[in-house]
Formats: structure tokens, sequence, C-alpha cells
């Protein structure tokens, strides 16, 4: 057991009158520690708050930010959402699928990017957006995509 | 309802007026006006309303006002002046309702015909009565693989989920386990368990009759039966004190199926998956004829001989030894009527009785003054455990109904070694030494001082305040001790005491005249005093304390009867074995925990044939005291001496419990109890309560196997010492045996103890504990 996170986390219910009110905090400082929610985490977090395992999944599968599958040294964030999708989301989801070589929703071959799709990240008025290392970049187009990938590509491990 | 005359609301519901209280559900006020608004999701039992399921979709009008949008008559409760039309008069209701109704069957496979659920299922009547009667989908629907099990009783069909959360919720708002969650977003919901483990919770199998379709569904009964070749009949569970109602689904002269027959005061339509699931089967196991012993072993006989030898083997020695040469045993695995027969038979021989393993922890009679009724919980402002043995073990859903109090605002305390599963949300939690509820008893009474690092300061002064304080005492203790607390407490006059007897009719086998302890017949065995033994539903190698010693004693006794219903390990020590019936098999009453008395009803016939009333009378009649053959006659006798007599037909439905006096008296003075010892080094002290799941039928259920399966609860401290993980394999070995399962650690569970859920014959004392 990794104390520090289990202090981490104390240190966060003590925020709420009631420890599941830190859920959320909680698993945002797991994800932290071990880059994505596997099971042990996810059971580590759980005993961590004194809550039921499930429950921790229930509420980390409700949400698009916490990853529950191995992520890459980098994490692109594509919204698809319906503003999004209007003004070209789809182009520029292909554009990173051909240039990472990788279909949304996995990660490149070198480990280095792994492509998601998000829910609407509240940037609706200025779309296509995208998400990069939880940064977030406005008017993406198809055109971004090369010159972004090899930049990620060369850097260490951001987000 | 608190409401009088005057703060009563008016509302209509299709121009029918009504007076109802103010913020009473749509649902609710228009049913009493005879008008059915169709709900999925809503359940009160489930708290409050979420409107997830968007069925009961109304109109409503306010002071004239039209709300815009139409409201779900669930979640909306009733205001003055309110109009409401349903989809019987209101087109846009109407619509809305159809448009629900397809939204809902938008992805489901309307697989009716193979479905268990089907004829007795919710979305199929609603939609047979409100529906649209045809589909638009065209397009093909989402589909799973199907039925996945989530746990070994219960499976899932996760195409036929309509996401109402009313699974999810009893398992969040109302067992507290949190085990089954809807996983995922939207349409990818699903209902799960983490990483497709099976759900363990001791209430699971409710889910099963919660869903409102066929997408949970109890394992044993699939494709078991059609609802229109069944019939359902009314009887109560025996699997513990509780005695919760039940309906037992009869098909074809055998039993498939027990669900809730909901008593609001007893169980609250909840069962246990133990009362549900656990099955005297296979047959060809049960006894099913009488045996008598001969210089070969045990031979089958006939009825009237195995009766006549039993009576004359008692009536011998009883004329041979004198009185208490004869004892007649039970651990409360019989009906009133039989233990009346029992206590008739044991009276004519002058035999000594037992009716638990120790007289001292089952005086129940002395808390009648102070008892608390189950529903206590529900009007009580201070709940307190004491034990460390889980409310759930000893009185399966009286743990539901002490969350549902805690939910309320009641205060939960709870003293114990910890690692129970109550104690989680408790308000608060005193860690205690194994094995000392009985010092914290005393040490509240006043009576001697509480275990060293115990503070119960803030416990003594919550109960000196509170209004209607419930004590629940988990643990064996004598009984002369929880009568001090309860009546220094003056609980005769606020609140009271819950007693958690072991034997499902413990407490009527005692009034029904079968008093006593174990522990002096076990005295008398090994003395040689007692030289004959009749053991009735009771194996007390494998269920009471001392079972090496009842091995060795039983195997001197010159005479044993056994009276089981499966072969068991006193069957081996046994010279005459008369097959016992079981719950389903038979007639009579039962008394339950609170002292209520309670009717089961036989469903099927035991493989002998033969009602355990018919044999015990005949050894009665041999010996010439009358007991009547039939239960109604034998409860007519019983009923007289009661305080308040009911008769047999007023326990029809849902009994009774009549209130009692509550005068005390001047409790029984005792002893302060002696601190158990402390373990030597490197040694953990064993903590061992009898789990819900052990026992005869549980054993031969494979759809409780999960529940039984063993584990290892260590303190955190403790397995860093032992550089343990959760999940390792661990071995404890203490006096009754070895117990290997996965670790579980906690945080609560005091250091230098170790609990397990150990099946076997009960054990205390130290153990060690190995990495296997
Ligand atoms: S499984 Fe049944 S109870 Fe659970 S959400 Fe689905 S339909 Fe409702
Ligand atoms: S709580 Fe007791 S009486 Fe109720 S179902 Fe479970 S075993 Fe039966
Ligand atoms: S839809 Fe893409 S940011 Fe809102
Ligand atoms: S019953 Fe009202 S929304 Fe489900």
């Amino acid at each position: 057991m990794s104390d520090s996170l289990h202090d981490a986390i104390q240190a966060e219910i003590a925020k709420y009158p009631d420890r599941r009110s830190a859920i959320l905090a909680a698993l945002r400082l797991a994800q932290a520690k071990y880059r994505w929610l596997s099971p042990e985490a996810f059971e580590e977090v759980s005993r961590c708050i004194d809550l039921p395992v499930a429950q921790c999944v229930a509420v980390a599968s409700f949400y698009d930010m916490y990853f529950l599958e191995p992520v890459g040294e980098h994490v692109v964030e594509v919204c698809t959402n319906v503003s999004c999708a209007l003004v070209g989301a789809a182009d520029v989801v292909a554009a990173f699928e051909m240039e990472l070589g990788c279909s949304l929703g996995s990660t490149s071959a070198d480990g280095k990017v792994t492509l998601r799709p998000v829910e609407c990240l509240g940037g609706c008025g200025w779309g296509p957006v995208v998400s990069i290392d939880h940064r977030y970049h406005e008017h993406f187009t198809a055109d971004d995509v090369k010159p972004v990938v090899a930049g990620l590509r060369t850097s260490e491990g951001g987000h | 309802m608190a409401a009088t005359e005057t703060n009563l609301v008016t509302v209509t519901f299709d121009g029918r007026e009504l007076q109802v209280a103010p913020g009473t559900p749509l649902v609710v006020a228009a049913a009493e006006v005879g008008i059915e608004i169709p709900v999925f999701c809503y359940e009160p039992r489930l708290g409050p309303p979420i409107g997830a399921c968007r069925m009961c979709l109304v109109e409503v009008e306010i002071g004239g006002r039209a709300m815009p949008k139409l409201q779900a008559a669930c979640t909306m409760t009733t205001q003055d002046g309110m109009v409401v039309r349903t989809a019987a008069t209101s087109a846009p209701a109407k619509e809305g309702q159809d448009a629900v109704l397809e939204f809902l069957l938008l992805n489901h496979p309307l697989d009716c015909p193979v479905c268990d659920k089907g004829g007795e299922c919710p979305l199929q009547d609603l939609t047979f009565r409100y529906g649209p009667g045809t589909s638009r989908m065209t397009i093909p629907k989402r589909t799973y693989e199907k039925p996945l099990p989530i746990s070994p009783s219960v499976l899932i069909d996760r195409e036929r989920c309509i996401l109402c959360y009313r699974c999810t919720r009893f398992s969040s708002d109302v067992a507290e386990d949190g085990e089954l969650v809807a996983r995922e977003r939207g349409a990818r919901s699903v209902i799960a368990t983490f990483e497709e483990r099976p759900y363990v919770g001791a209430f699971s199998g409710n889910v099963t009759e919660l869903c409102p379709v066929g997408a949970l569904l109890p394992t044993p009964y699939r494709f078991k039966a059609r609802p229109w070749e069944i019939v359902n009949v009314p009887t109560v569970c025996t699997g513990c004190a509780v005695g919760c109602n039940t309906w037992v689904t009869l098909r074809e002269g055998k039993a498939e199926r027990v669900i809730s027959r909901n008593h609001p005061e007893v169980d609250e339509g909840w069962l246990c998956d133990r009362g549900r699931f656990a099955r005297h089967e296979p047959l060809v196991e049960r006894l099913a004829e009488p045996l008598i012993r001969d210089s070969s072993g045990l031979h089958p006989a006939t009825w009237e001989e195995a009766t006549r030898s039993t009576a004359q083997r008692l009536r011998h020695v009883s004329a041979l030894k004198g009185a208490g040469a004869v004892a007649i045993v039970t651990g409360g695995n019989l009906t009133n009527e039989e233990a009346y027969g029992w206590a008739a038979i044991a009276r004519s021989v002058g035999a000594r009785t037992a009716s638990g393993p120790v007289a001292a922890a089952g005086e129940w009679e002395r808390l009648d003054p102070y008892a608390a009724r189950i529903d206590d919980l529900d009007r009580s402002d201070l709940i307190v455990v004491i034990g460390d043995a889980d409310v759930a073990d000893r009185a399966g859903v009286v743990d539901l109904r002490i969350r549902k109090a805690r939910r309320a605002g009641a205060h939960l305390a709870i003293v114990s070694a910890g690692g129970t599963i109550l104690e989680r949300d408790a308000g608060s939690f005193v860690a205690a030494p194994a094995g000392s509820a009985a010092a914290i008893v005393a040490a509240l009474a006043g009576a001697g001082a509480a275990p060293a690092g115990v503070d119960l300061a803030d416990l003594g002064a919550r109960l000196a305040v509170a209004s209607h304080p419930v004590l629940v005492v988990t643990d064996p203790i004598a009984i002369a001790l929880i009568e001090q607390l309860a009546h220094t407490l003056r609980l005769h006059e606020r609140g009271g005491v819950l007693p958690m007897p072991r034997g499902a009719n413990e407490r009527g086998a005692r009034l029904a005249g079968l008093s006593g302890g174990g522990d002096a017949v076990l005295a008398g065995l090994e003395s040689g005093e007692i030289r004959a033994v009749v053991l009735v539903g009771l194996d007390p190698t494998a269920e009471w304390p001392e079972a090496e010693r009842w091995h060795m004693a039983l195997a001197q006794a010159d005479h044993v009867v056994t009276v089981s219903a499966f072969v068991n390990s006193a069957v081996s020590w046994s010279h005459i074995v008369l097959p016992q019936t079981v719950d389903h098999e038979r007639e009579g009453t039962v008394t339950n925990l609170e002292g209520r008395i309670q009717r089961l009803r036989p469903v099927t016939k035991g493989p002998s044939g033969r009602s355990d009333l018919v044999a015990i009378a005949a050894i009665a009649e041999v010996l010439g005291v009358p007991v009547a053959p039939t239960p109604a006659k034998v409860y007519a006798t019983l009923a007289a001496d009661l305080t308040v007599p009911l008769s047999w037909s007023q326990l029809n439905g849902r009994a009774p419990l009549p209130s009692r006096g509550r005068e005390a008296r001047a409790p029984k003075k005792v002893a302060a109890p002696k601190a158990p010892p402390a373990p030597a080094a490197g040694r953990f002290v064993l903590v061992a309560p009898r789990p819900l799941f052990a026992g005869p039928a549980v054993e031969r259920t494979a759809a409780l196997a999960h529940q039984r399966a063993p584990w290892v609860m260590l303190n955190h401290a403790d397995a860093d010492a032992l550089g343990v993980a959760e999940h390792d394999v661990i071995s404890v070995t203490h006096a009754g045996g070895t117990h290997t399962g996965p670790l579980r650690i906690s945080r609560r569970l005091v250091a230098g103890a170790v609990r397990i859920n150990w099946a076997g014959a009960p054990a205390t004392g130290d153990a060690t504990v190995v990495r296997s």
C-alpha cells in the first residue's frame, strides 16, 4: 500500500462532510500516480476512501477524464460532440489516425501517443477543440496535426 | 401519516377529487382514488424516488396553470389545487407514455416466450396494458452476451435491462454493499460488478424480485416453471430467528423458488440469500426411513418399530436410573408444536432438556419486559450493537433494518473487535478486544470495569439521553447480564433489547417446555448421569461449542436417538435415527426473535412422507402422554398459556405481535465476566462467529457456494508485519481445524485478532496465521 496516496486521499476527504464526495479527487490522484486506473488502482482507492470498489468504477467509467485502459506518454483527446463535429472534428480525427497509425481509442505503436474521443470540452464556440495532455487547443484543423504529432513523438511524457 | 383533517390538500386525478396530505407522491395519491399510474423505477423501499424510467408521466395543472411539460408522477408530490391528468384522460400524457414505452423497448429483445419473467413481468404487463401495439423499430437492436452470471445465484440478461436502477439502488442504498453498479454512461450503461466478480452480498437475491423486467433472474429457477403452472404457498423462513414471510413456489410437487411475502413489521419484503436460495436438496441425501442399530450397524426399520423402540428405551432408562437420566436436546430447529410434544415426552420420563448450547445464554424470557420489536428500530434514535458477530450472521435482514434506521437519522454505535459488514457507516465505532462483549455489557451496566483501552464514556452518555435506544448483543453472552444492562438503562420504559437467538425457533422451544442448555447435558453425559439422549434437528458435534467433548460424550451414551433430515456425524453414534422434515415440509408455528408466532405451511412432503408431529405423538402414546398428531390441536393447547392467546386462524396472513407487559423485575445478580486471556506471543485471537451461510442446507446448495467461500481477515498493521497483502492465501490453524482463504485487510479489526468465516463447529481461543 502506498501511503502517500492514502494520505493525499485523506486530505481530500477532510474537505467534505461525507467521504463519498471526495471520490472524483481520489480517482484523479490515483490516475496521476499510476497514469491510468487499473483494477489494482481501483482497489487501492476503494481501501483509501472506504467505499465499495464497484462504486469507484461506476463513477470513473461515467466520466471521460479517467483512463480505464493504459495510455501512452501523451494523450490527445478530440472533442467529437455536436458543435465540434459540425466544424470538422471528424477530419481532425482522421488526420490524427493517419499520422499516428492508430485508430481513435488506441495508442500509437511506439507507445508515445494515445488518441481518444471525448465529449464536449466546453469550448464549443471555438471548435474543433483538441486537448493535448490536458491543455486545450482551439480551432484545431487537420493541418495542425502533423507538427503536433511530430512534437509529441520527440518529447517526454507530459500529462 | 401525521396529517390532520385541516392540513390536507385537494387534488384532482382524472376528474376525481381527493383530500390528501401535502407532499404525497402523485402515484400514491392517484392509487387512493383507484387510478393506476404505471411505474417501473418507483419503489419506496429503495429510498426517495429518482424518476429514472419516466413511465409515470402525467399532465399537471397547479392553480389553473398547466406545467409546461409532462411531469413524473413518482417524484412530483401533491400540492393544493393540483389537477392531474393521466394517460387515461390526457392526450399529451398518453403520447408521452407511449413514447417512453417505445423508448424503453428500443433495445429490449421482446423475448418473453423464453423469458422466466414472462407472465409475472411488470414490463410485459404494462406494455400490454398501456403500450402501443406495434413497434416502429426496424434497425437491429443492441445485443450483449447473455445471460451472464452476476453471481452463482443471479443471472443478468443485459439486453432486457431498462436501466431503471432499482437493483443498483438496492445495492448502494439498502444493503449498502455497493457491489452492483451501473458502469459507463448513456446507451452504453450496463449493470455490472467490479471486474465481473460475483456479487457476494448476503442480500443479493432481492434484486431478482426488484427488477421489473427479466434482466436479473435467480439462477436456480432458470427455465424451471411458467407462472400459470405454479402455486405460491405462503409460509415462513426458518433459516434464522427473524422468520421472514415467504411464498414458496410449488410446481409438480417440487419447491422451486422462495420469494418474499412482505410482512412490514418483520422483513419489509426482503429476504437474505440463505432464506431465498438454501435448499434441502438433493433429496437423495435425505434420510428417508427410520433406522435402528443392531450389532452389525444401522438398519431400516418401520416407523412403528422406531417410535416404539425410542419410547421404550427412554422409559427403560428413566425407570432404571431415575429422573435426569434422559436428555432431549434441540438447537431450535423444530416447530412449537413439535417442541411441545417433546417437552411432554420429557416430562413423562423426567428428562432434562436443552434448546441451545449454553443455559445462561438462552434465557431469553428474562428480556421480555425489555424486549424490542424489529420495527422498534424504525423509531429508534440510538442503536447499539455489541459483539463480534455481525447482525446479519445472527438475524439476516435485521441488518437492513438497522441500516434503514441509521439513514433515517438514528445514531448507530458499534462495539466490536471490528471487521463486521455493519460497521462501515456506523455513527460511532468502539474497537474492543475480541470476545469482550460480556465485559462491555457489564461495564455499561456499571457492574464491572471496561476492558483495558476501551472508552465507553461517549456511548454511556448517548445511552443516558436517547429517547428510544435499541440494544442488540450479537454474541452469546449470559442473558442475565443483558437483563442487568436493560434494567439499568430502564429499557422497559424506552426502546428495548432485540434478542438474537441462534436457533430459528430457540425461543419457541423454550416456551413450549424445552428450556435448559447443552452445557448441563454435556456435563451429565460425561459424568454418566445421563444415559440416553435425543438430538432433535441438531448435530452438537458440528453446530455447538465443545464439539470434541460432544463426540466423546455421545459415544459413551447407552442410547442416542437422532432426529435429523440428513445423515450427520451424530448419526454415527446413534442407536435410533428418525427422519426429520425441513422448513417447506412442515406444518405448525414458530416463534421468532421478537416472540412473534408465525405459521409454517407444508409445501411438499418430506422423503419419509411422515410429519414429525405424528412420530412424536406415536412416541408419546407409548409413554401414555397424550399429544395430538395435528398442529392446530397442539397449538390450541399451547396458545391457552400465552399472555395474549392468538387463535390458529389469527396466524394466517401477516401474524401480529401483541404487546406484552413491561413490568421489570429486579434482575438476577451476576458476577462480572472474566476478560478473555491474551494470546501467546506470535499467535492471534480467533474471531469466528458462526456465519449466516452455514449448516446442512447451505452446504448442499450450489447457488450459495460463493457465499461460503472461506476468507481470512487481518488488521492492516498485522498484515504488514507478516508481509502479506490483500488476496494472498492465508492459513489459520486453531483448535477446531485449519481454515484457508484469501486475505481481507481491515483497518478496524483490532490488532492481534484474526477473523474467519469458519462454518465448522464454533471455535474460540487462539490461532496461528501463515501464508500458505
Ligand atoms: S437490471 Fe433490472 S433492476 Fe437493474 S436497472 Fe436493469 S431493469 Fe432495472
Ligand atoms: S433473514 Fe433469516 S428468516 Fe429471513 S430469509 Fe434470511 S434466514 Fe430466512
Ligand atoms: S462540442 Fe466540442 S467543445 Fe463543446
Ligand atoms: S416511476 Fe416515475 S420515473 Fe420511473
